[in-house]
């Protein structure tokens, strides 16, 4: 079986493999730095940014806008996640917020459906969706990590 | 008019040409036709000749099954990738939705949200030629922007055709061997779809360069008297004309049939989520001389005054009239060449959750019709729902079969449905197989909304997919749970199935804020999924999803409707004007958050997984069910809630739609774009027609996002999927390595 890396991570936080390999990948588990996975709260201490500082990597966003195309983009328009939709719903709330929301109730057929790598593609584009610049860190679905990022427009970061 | 120049490059001869409204481009290789095999004309069966793939759903049928056998369950997991071909280097598309043609050794698809027409080599994956229609506003403002379905084919002798319906509603007839267009079809090669509806056809303006907003904000709109372009802001008038928008928008999704010489095309409306305007364009379905592009019949699926179900519409059926729009005919249509019938699996009337502006059964929709192919009438039609009001289009073709039923021969059509059953009648007359009884169902409590009395619900096959929630669905592993699911089940409006939506403020009579869903908008069976049988065996594979959500409506503010599911289309191009006291940002977002509403418990979902979704093989020759399977895999279920402790829970179907054929020996299925075991590396696999057993897997690069395809040439069996999505579409190719 190919595993990637991503993949990888993703098996440790869903416990979807037999009970024939669960030991090894249990094993590898451990070995898998925490901010691959979902981390105990509390666990990591991040310092907090906003948005608009380099939160996800041009990669990812591409890569999350193959993902929306796929399983979101025929019953949404990017209006529904731009402008003042976008302004008046998540602006001023941690990213961990907008991300249990997609993670929770997206796709709306078969919610939680998505593996945590791909959710965290599409909060990617998201961001590029709205302006956000891209950086060099990538972005995980570590819930402290995303706790510690505000939802800030680009160009409006003093009139929260 | 057209003008043509060589292309400068060597050996890649280019047309340029300027239709009425754009232009278009074709280019080929010189490959040329000696290269690829002149098969025999072999005699056809239902249509296809046997090895190729001629049809969308494999022949005329839509049986989707192929009698090829090379590829079987002993070899099936050494099958390799021959070539991947990129569709996204003719651009960016949304998933990618299409099945490829093969017929007289040529594989044909579209690809992009131009809808380009393409040959490919079927041996190496190299692009033999591309055709594409520049089609201005009318594809800036086209309601379904995607690459499409899929494509058409027709040959006479040595005559072939390809035949494509664009975004913008173009129908064009190319030459299979060239790609060019025939000139003796249509203008040019081209049919304009906009006309021969009786529909008026003005110049076409937008004030803005995107594209409409789900479902009908930011139109276009009728150009003004002397209106031009403004290529820097690109709004204005380019030229284009078109169906006046004030009437609404019509499109085009899957491809048309051809039955004989006749072409049988229909349309596409828009989405009915989040609609603004509360009339738009019906469906219509239409023939065309396949030879000439000459519109033959038109059949109105909203009758017009005077015409067979005209009375199902309380308020009046007349285009312009309030509630009018849709019952579009979206998904691929099926036919019997031998009785000349084309069978049409029909949507739904305009907006998906209310129908309190179209008072009445509403037909033709959610209705499988059986036209005649040279006339366009109606030989019979059954509706399978009556004034819907869940968004339950017919979304896939209906599959043909021959079969012996209580000793006695039958030619039969059963109709996949998003709402969960499997609908089987006599094709030649209508009259239903099995006994489909209507029965009394829940009435909505909305303002306005007058639901049906009854609905005709099927008493075999039993149903694929989860059907309303009751008591009985909810999971009960210890009395706690029980009690705890029972709860939450009881937050919503429950029932046995059809349960109307409630009002989000629970102010409707019931008190509740919210209805459960089940099979929601998605289905069931989507176009994603849908049935191949075996003709051998009389077995009939049907491949859907079930799941459980919730509905209710409210008031948008900017919208005509007296109710849809929670949105606010103020401020859009296109909107009413909000009203006084209008505070903004308090429905915002527009998603489906009210469709998707809290069904589980500690991630657990509070309906028993049963032996539902995947695929269900039935024997149509009792109508019995002979097996189940999940898509790809079983998920275990775990949750970290305390409610749970010490209880081992069973695992689920995994989610999605798988996307079937059947072959001389196996059921084959890709996992379709949201199924398949979550960490698991994309699979194509291979199961045993008899018992569903699984008999063979293969890793390919990602899941599969339509119904895959397989074909013999120069003695090889291929199987052909699409893949990937936005930047990435492909298609991939797979065979057997040489011994």
């Amino acid at each position: 079986m190919r595993l990637f890396w991503s993949q990888f991570s993703t098996l440790c936080s869903r416990t979807v493999f037999t009970a024939a390999t669960a030991a090894a990948v249990a094993l590898l588990c451990q070995l898998v730095p925490t901010t691959a996975v979902s981390a105990q709260p509390g666990s990591t201490r991040v310092a907090p940014v906003a948005t608009t500082d380099g939160v996800y990597t041009s990669m990812q966003a591409r890569a999350g806008g193959d993902v929306y195309a796929g399983l979101c983009q025929s019953c949404h328009s990017a209006e529904s996640h731009t402008g003042a939709p976008f302004r008046n719903n998540w602006v001023g709330k941690p990213l961990s917020a907008l991300y249990s929301y997609i993670s929770s109730e997206m796709p709306k057929t078969e919610p939680g459906s998505l593996t945590e790598e791909e959710y965290t593609l599409v909060l990617a584009y998201i961001l590029r969706m709205n302006g956000m610049p891209a950086g060099r860190k990538a972005l995980t679905a570590d819930s402290a990590a995303l706790d510690a990022i505000t939802i800030v427009l680009p160009g409006t970061a003093n009139k929260q | 008019m057209t003008t043509r120049r060589p292309f400068v490059r060597a050996a890649v001869p280019l047309v340029i040409g300027a239709v009425a409204l754009g232009s278009l481009i074709t280019w080929r290789t010189q490959i040329g036709d000696a290269a690829l095999p002149e098969q025999q004309q072999a005699t056809k069966v239902r249509g296809n000749v046997p090895g190729e793939w001629r049809y969308w759903g494999g022949d005329a049928w839509s049986t989707r099954y192929s009698s090829l056998d090379q590829i079987n369950a002993d070899n099936f997991n050494s099958l390799e990738q021959a070539w991947q071909w990129n569709a996204g280097t003719f651009g960016a598309d949304e998933y990618y939705r299409t099945t490829p043609l093969y017929a007289n050794g040529r594989l044909f698809t579209v690809a992009s949200t131009r809808r380009v027409a393409t040959a490919i080599n079927p041996e190496n994956g190299e692009t033999l030629w591309m055709w594409r229609l520049d089609e201005g506003i009318r594809w800036q403002k086209a309601a379904r922007q995607f690459a499409g379905r899929g494509l058409a084919y027709w040959n006479e002798g040595a005559t072939e055709r390809v035949i494509v319906v664009t975004p913008g509603y173009h129908m064009a007839s190319l030459d299979a061997k060239t790609g060019l267009p025939d000139p003796n079809f249509g203008k040019d090669g081209i049919v304009d779809l906009m006309e021969g509806l009786d529909l008026p056809i003005v110049p076409l303006a937008v004030d803005d360069s995107g594209p409409l907003i789900i479902s009908d904000a930011a139109p276009a709109r009728r150009a003004r008297p002397g209106e031009t372009w403004d290529p820097v802001t690109k709004t204005g008038a380019d030229g284009t004309v078109g169906i006046d928008p004030e009437l609404g928008q019509i499109a085009n999704s899957s491809p048309a049939i051809i039955v004989g010489d006749v072409i049988i095309v229909g349309s596409s409306s828009i989405h009915g989520y989040y609609p603004i305007r509360i009339r738009n364009i019906p469906g219509y379905i239409r023939g065309f001389d396949v030879r000439t592009g000459k519109q033959l019949w038109r059949f109105n699926l909203i009758p017009q005054p005077g015409e067979y179900g005209a009375d199902t519409w309380k308020n009046g059926s007349k285009v312009g009239d309030e509630g009018v729009g849709k019952n579009d005919a979206w998904a691929t249509y099926s036919a019997d060449p031998e009785l000349g019938l084309v069978y049409i699996p029909v949507g739904m009337p305009l907006m998906d959750e209310y129908g309190g502006h179209r008072p009445g059964d509403n037909l033709f929709g959610n209705s499988l019709v059986a036209l005649d192919v040279k006339t366009g009438e109606r030989k019979w039609h059954f509706q399978m729902v009556h004034h819907d009001i869940w968004d339950y289009d017919t979304p896939m073709a209906p599959n043909l079969m021959d079969v012996t039923i209580d000793g006695r021969a039958r030619k039969i059509i059963a109709q996949p449905t998003k709402q969960g059953w499997l609908y089987v009648f006599d094709r030649a007359t209508g009259e239903p197989i099995w006994p489909i009884e209507e029965q009394p169902v829940l009435q909505s409590d909305i303002p306005g909304e007058q639901t049906a009395a009854t609905q005709p619900i099927p008493t075999k096959p039993e149903p694929y997919v989860q059907q309303g929630l009751e008591e009985e669905d909810l999971i009960d592993y210890t009395p706690a749970i029980r009690d705890s699911a029972l709860k939450l089940a009881k937050r919503c409006r429950m029932g046995k199935y059809y349960i109307p939506a409630v009002l989000t403020d629970g102010s409707s009579p019931t008190g509740l804020s919210c209805s459960w869903y089940a099979p929601g908008a998605a289905g069931g069976v989507n176009i994603d999924g849908g049935a191949s049988i075996d003709p051998e065996t009389g077995m009939l594979y049907v491949a859907s999803q079930s799941t459980l959500s919730t509905i209710a409506l409210q008031k948008d503010p900017c919208s005509e409707f007296n109710y849809s599911s929670p949105r606010d289309n103020c401020g859009l191009l296109g909107a009413l004007d909000p009203p006084p006291g209008y505070t903004p940002g308090e429905t915002r977002g527009g998603g489906f958050a009210g469709r998707a509403a809290g069904s589980q418990i500690g991630g657990v979902s509070i309906m028993k997984p049963r032996e539902l979704g995947g695929i269900t093989a039935y024997d149509m020759k009792s109508g019995d069910k002979a097996w189940w399977i999940p898509n790809g895999g079983f998920i275990q279920t775990t949750s970290r809630d305390p409610l749970f402790a010490g209880v081992t829970l069973p695992p689920r179907s995994s989610a999605g739609q798988a996307q079937v054929i059947t072959t001389k020996s196996l059921v084959i299925y890709g996992t379709g774009r949201s199924g398949g075991v979550p960490g698991q590396p994309p699979q194509l696999f291979a199961v045993d027609k008899a018992t569903g057993k699984q008999v063979g897997a293969v890793d390919i690069p990602s899941k599969t996002t339509a119904v895959p395809m397989t074909f013999l040439h120069n003695g090889r069996q291929y199987i052909v999927f699409a893949t990937g999505a936005g930047s990435s579409p492909s298609l991939v190719a797979l065979r057997l390595p040489r011994r």
